[in-house]
């Protein structure tokens, strides 16, 4: 656990710090990628950069909506910079639907800049991880275990190394994917399956008890219906045989 | 449906059954390992004990204040973002001091004694200022930058550890009404 890297008189959040190295990871092999989509890489940098930008904003509006009351005694701090103003999970919705709205609007097929993102997005998920190693939060079951780590006062389950693992294997298989332009029309939704196979598989581990009613961890439950979603679509596009830029790359 | 479709189709029903079984199983093993709270820096555990003296002479214990919400912020007088946040605290402090304590933990194994007086003095500090003289709670509390901030519930349980500053009116006011479960 490092939640803080003192470097002379600085003091930088370690977290936040390997979340912004997962970022720009992410950007650069998702445009590197990107013409095995089909799809224009400066396109796809400027709507991620949309997106990100609009998640921050919907972030901020999702929380000053939340707490309103406290925001009109003291209009200006709408503006402020503090992290801890934000409201995470409305930025996240109503950014990615915002995303699919560009997405609409550039004429662009889902589909192909799903998939495009999807290198990007599995390298991302790793360095998550590696943050929540790095505040000490999303911590394991107290275990026994010979590899368990010391944290919080008890020997617990490394969680997070446990998805840094599984994730850096499904990430070399992605990779493996693209390389040999292998089911790259279903890239996105091989990465949602096995990632929610994932979540539901380790969710259990989780000692910290958030996300969880009485005994059923919510996210296994989201886990399980994205598995679900993931199958049905796989099963309806496997059907279609071919992506839609694959069909305009022939017809062209 | 053609044999080649229900082969492909296997793996993918038995991953969802075997899914399924795992849920069912784990939330089953979920209530009988559910773990007991021990006393740790962190969020959903019982803040760590502390007895100090305050900058007025009065000594005080996490003990005593057990039944009330808790502000604990660690902080030293040389610390800029600490000195930046202190009117806001101040200002909740005058609004919601019979709610919530207040305690500003002075790390004073890394300040001198004459430096928190006049700081207090001259920013009208009126909420108690703890003086950590061996630096034995900030180290308990595993505060690794200046300022950080604890925010206890009622029930001596971390519910946000806040590291970096400086916390604003808005922030503080938003924290005290989740701790006292106002809308």
């Amino acid at each position: 656990m490092l939640p803080i890297l003192n470097i002379g008189p600085l003091a930088i959040q370690a977290p936040g710090l390997i979340i912004l190295i997962g970022i720009w990871l992410a950007l650069t092999l998702i445009e590197k990628n990107s013409v095995k989509f089909n799809v224009d890489s400066n396109v796809l940098s400027n709507l991620i950069l949309w997106f990100l930008l609009s998640i921050v904003l919907f972030a901020r509006i999702g929380y000053v909506a939340k707490y309103f009351s406290v925001f009109v005694e003291r209009p200006l701090s709408i503006l402020s910079p503090n992290l801890a103003l934000f409201d995470p999970l409305s930025g996240l919705i109503l950014g990615s639907v915002f995303f699919l709205v560009l997405i609409q609007r550039k004429k662009l097929h889902f589909r192909d800049v799903l998939n495009a993102l999807t290198p990007g997005l599995s390298i991302f998920a790793i360095f998550y991880f590696l943050s929540l190693l790095a505040s000490g939060q999303y911590y394991g079951l107290p275990s026994s275990l010979p590899w368990a780590i010391p944290l919080w006062g008890i020997e617990r389950h490394p969680l997070q190394l446990y998805y840094v693992l599984l994730l850096i294997i499904l990430s070399a298989w992605i990779f493996w994917l693209v390389e040999k332009e292998k089911k790259i029309s279903f890239l996105f939704l091989e990465f949602v399956r096995w990632f929610s196979v994932i979540l539901i598989f380790l969710d259990f581990f989780r000692g910290d008890g958030a996300m969880q009613i009485g005994s059923i961890h919510i996210l296994q439950i989201v886990g399980f219906l994205l598995l679900l979603s993931s199958f049905i679509l796989l099963k309806r596009f496997q059907a279609e045989k071919i992506s839609p830029s694959v069909i305009q790359r022939a017809e062209k | 449906m053609p044999k080649n479709n229900q082969n492909q189709s296997l793996p993918n029903i038995l991953l969802i059954v075997f899914s399924m079984i795992w849920i069912v199983f784990t939330s089953i093993r979920s209530s009988s390992t559910a773990e007991i709270r021990n006393v740790q820096p962190q969020k959903g555990f019982l803040a760590p004990d502390f007895q100090l003296k305050s900058l007025d002479g009065n000594t005080v214990s996490l003990d005593q204040l057990n039944g009330k919400p808790i502000l604990i912020n660690f902080w030293a007088s040389w610390c800029i973002p600490c000195q930046t946040e202190m009117p806001a605290i101040q200002e909740m402090f005058e609004r919601y001091g019979s709610k919530i304590y207040i305690a500003a933990i002075n790390n004073t194994a890394q300040d001198s004694l004459a430096n928190v007086r006049a700081f207090v003095n001259k920013n009208q500090l009126t909420f108690p200022v703890l003086l950590d003289e061996r630096g034995l709670i900030t180290s308990s509390y595993q505060v690794q930058a200046l300022p950080t901030t604890f925010f206890v519930n009622s029930n001596g349980v971390i519910q946000e550890i806040i590291i970096g500053g400086p916390m604003s009116e808005t922030l503080l006011e938003i924290r005290f009404k989740q701790l006292l479960g106002e809308p």
